[in-house]
């Protein structure tokens, strides 16, 4: 069965890029990753209140899927929505502000508002309520990017119907160290980014039309871009 | 009591990270929960730590945080009363 890409997005060195084209960058230097991710939420104009209240591995997981223009996504039924991710630090940066908060017995004042986002699938959790996502959901956990087990995963729920679209990717942070590369796969190409795209990288993919082909090769390259 | 309410607005918005907001918008007397401020349940237990941590008062049943979390008014009477007592 094949399957598309219908948009990516990466964030990385204080940069946004949608679908190979950059977006946005910080100007100024040394931001920390809540600064950055903030100028990010509001230059896109994004509304959504419980954005400040989530830690910062769901921050950037729901910025990135924000930008995925997912709107696209009302095609299909909520069960017919998954969403698999992965990263390498899974929730690492929220379990040790936890540790801390209980680490001295006299001043043992543990948040509950912490303590719920230390588990990585709290992020998904967040994107599921988001954009009303109630299909197959897993979070990996992985030394670095593995383009091959993420798209073999999710060609596995595409064959056996369990998903139409599937959000895919690398959500990670750990402190001010952070990457995000999200993209949307479907059956349909329709709505697939068209490849003919300025970017010399688009060259390199493996088409169908002029459409993406959601296979480890074409994800490793997007990855690398 | 009108510097413990301002006091008081301040570290909910620090302690709920209610971004963009400042104490002149938050109602003394509008339900912080629902349609008021918006807060949820961890939101709740959130101002229970904030009570301990900050009054040193320990709310030990959460359900009667129904009654003192309704308003900034109600949450800043349920502090004096405590710290009277």
């Amino acid at each position: 069965m094949k399957t598309f890409v219908q948009h990516f997005v990466h964030i990385h060195a204080q940069k946004v890029f949608i679908d190979g084209v950059l977006r946005y960058e910080e100007t100024a230097t040394a931001l920390d990753f809540a600064a950055f991710i903030r100028n990010v939420y509001k230059y896109f104009e994004m509304q959504y209140p419980k954005f400040y209240k989530m830690d910062d591995l769901s921050k950037l997981a729901f910025v990135g899927a924000e930008l995925l223009n997912v709107k696209e996504s009302t095609l299909y039924k909520s069960e017919d929505k998954g969403i698999v991710l992965m990263n390498r630090s899974s929730s690492l940066y929220t379990d040790a502000l936890h540790q801390a908060s209980i680490a001295d017995k006299s001043d043992y004042f543990p948040s509950p508002a912490v303590f719920v986002y230390t588990l990585p699938n709290i992020a998904i959790g967040e994107l599921c309520i988001r954009h009303q996502i109630s299909g197959e959901n897993y979070f990996f956990v992985q030394s670095k990017f593995n383009a091959a087990m993420l798209t073999n995963y999710v060609a596995l729920l595409f064959r056996q119907r369990h998903v139409q679209q599937c959000i895919c990717g690398w959500v990670e942070l750990n402190s001010n160290n952070f990457e995000l590369f999200l993209y949307t796969v479907e059956q349909k190409s329709e709505n697939a980014v068209k490849s003919a795209h300025k970017s010399p990288i688009f060259a390199s993919l493996s088409l169908e039309g002029n459409h993406i082909l959601n296979d480890t090769d074409n994800i490793e390259k997007l990855y690398k871009l | 009591m009108e510097d413990l309410k301002l006091k008081l607005k301040e570290q909910i918005i620090e302690a709920l990270n209610l971004e963009g907001m400042t104490p002149a918008e938050i109602d003394d007397a509008a339900p912080m929960f629902g349609e008021g401020l918006g807060l949820d349940s961890i939101d709740a237990l959130e101002l229970i730590v904030l009570l301990e941590k900050k009054y040193n008062i320990r709310i030990e049943d959460p359900k009667d945080g129904r009654a003192i979390f309704e308003s900034i008014n109600t949450m800043a009477a349920y502090i004096q009363s405590k710290q009277i007592a």
